[in-house]
């Protein structure tokens, strides 16, 4: 199996099929991403900078709103990433 | 993915099921000790127990009854045993059962002296149903017989990688030959309604999946509540899903790619044939119900950290693509789907391997929620009960 299921040209974060450790070199869609911190398994990494208040993509979707800036490379999840639906 | 052919019993009405339960059915909460009784006491049954059914009102009663009757008219069960406290809401119960030509019979509290007389009745009544169903015989139905039901519980981001795509392949496979899949757990479609509503096979059917989701943010906003607060949960975080969309985008893959025909309401028998959505909500054990009621002989429960739950009518397939589910809670699973993980299997070869152990399920083989019995019934509820 690949590095990570990258889903859609539009996407901005891939997910992983195994545990990464910083500074690992991914193939994404034929590109290399170097790791900045460790990913675990079937979690999300950026491929490319996503700056705060702008969506992540994945599925070829919006999944959220970046929180703070994202570098190529970093793991993305609930510290950087948040809903943008369904608020009360 | 070649042979849709299974073995299934064949019902008055025309339908297949893929089991061949006698179901005793609580018509409402006061008799669920008696039903749990007779079910213990006779081989060849299920209990069926619910929350509720006395002072239900309007929508919240009419869901119940068809909830109910919904899962004795299920293709699985042979005939019904329903129980109640009092006759009137066992007989709204069992009388659509009655109307499919199944053998249905009413036990009543009441009308049998307490509580241990209708056990008597009822253990007595299942005892001849069991065995005038075990005369049955399997006999050949291809995939137009057949209604699939997707949920995922407990998903993760594996569910979204591999086991719901993988589901998907095969929900085009029945499709395409002529069977039924229904998806349901609207909360699961926010986010993922744009690419629904394109998917749709009318733009009256886009616009209904549309509104059936802007129904349920707008509940959850007019309560104050952030869904983000229960949805994603804890475990399905902890397994790599961060938001909602995310969650919603990985969980409609499991109805493949063909049309959505039509939208349906909790429990509702879909009329048309294909691709199904139903407005259910996304709690694996009120979703089971919902699928099971509305006709489904099988559920494909996906799982990304584990579920245990089973609908006591319609065996419910445990199927995860996480290596480390497998290793952590195999006892609750039927489907390993993880050597997409491992052993880099293509997603077509991973979808042939459940199909495999699909056609196997439909054909008699018992699944780990029926052998151990953890099977539950929970029928949504919309009001108060007055």
């Amino acid at each position: 199996m690949n590095d990570v299921v990258f889903l859609n040209p539009r996407d901005s974060v891939a997910t992983t099929t195994r545990a990464f450790e910083a500074g690992e070199e991914l193939q994404v869609d034929g590109r290399a991403v170097r790791l900045l911190q460790a990913i675990p398994f079937a979690h999300k990494v950026a491929v490319k900078p996503i700056p705060q208040g702008q969506p992540v993509y994945k599925y070829g979707e919006p999944i959220g709103l970046a929180t703070a800036d994202i570098a190529e490379g970093e793991l993305v999840h609930t510290h950087n990433l948040k809903s943008n639906r369904g608020l009360g | 993915m070649e042979n849709d052919t299974f073995l299934g019993y064949r019902r008055p009405d025309g339908r297949v099921g893929v089991r061949n339960h006698v179901a005793v059915i609580s018509a409402s909460d006061n008799a669920n000790f008696v039903v749990s009784r007779i079910a213990n006491l006779v081989l060849g049954t299920v209990a069926v127990t619910t929350g509720f059914g006395r002072g239900e009102i309007g929508p919240d009663l009419e869901q119940h009854i068809r909830t109910l009757s919904g899962l004795g008219l299920n293709p699985n069960v042979y005939g019904a045993i329903v129980v109640s406290l009092e006759p009137v809401i066992a007989g709204q119960v069992a009388a659509p059962i009655r109307e499919s030509g199944k053998p249905v019979e009413v036990v009543t509290i009441d009308e049998c002296g307490g509580s241990m007389a209708a056990t008597m009745a009822g253990v007595r009544i299942a005892q001849r149903m069991a065995i005038e169903a075990s005369r049955m015989a399997r006999t050949p139905a291809d995939f137009s017989c057949l209604q699939i039901g997707l949920e995922c519980g407990g998903s993760d981001s594996t569910s979204g990688m591999v086991a719901n795509p993988a589901v998907g392949l095969l929900s085009d496979f029945a499709v395409t030959h002529g069977g039924t899949v229904v998806v349901s757990e609207v909360a699961e479609w926010i986010g993922a309604e744009r690419a629904l509503a394109a998917q749709a096979a009318t733009p009256e059917v886009g616009q209904a999946i549309v509104a059936a989701v802007e129904r349920t943010e707008a509940y959850a906003k007019s309560v104050g509540l952030d869904i983000a607060s229960t949805n994603p949960a804890p475990d399905n975080i902890k397994g790599g899903l961060t938001t909602l969309e995310e969650k919603s985008l990985g969980a409609v893959k499991k109805g493949g790619t063909t049309p959505i025909r039509q939208l349906t309401r909790n429990g509702e028998p879909p009329s048309e044939r294909g691709l199904i959505f139903m407005d259910a909500p996304a709690p694996g054990v009120e979703n089971i119900t919902a699928l099971a009621a509305c006709g489904c002989q099988v559920i494909i429960f996906t799982t990304g950290k584990g579920n245990a739950v089973g609908c006591p009518v319609a065996p419910t397939i445990k199927v995860t693509s996480n290596p480390y589910t497998v290793k952590r809670v195999g006892e609750n699973l039927d489907v390993d789907l993880s050597q997409a993980f491992t052993d880099g299997w293509s997603l077509p070869q991973t979808a042939d391997h459940l199909y495999g152990c699909l056609l196997e399920h439909l054909n008699g083989k018992l699944t780990t929620a029926e052998v151990l019995g953890d099977t539950v019934v929970s029928v949504t509820r919309m009001g108060f009960t007055v």
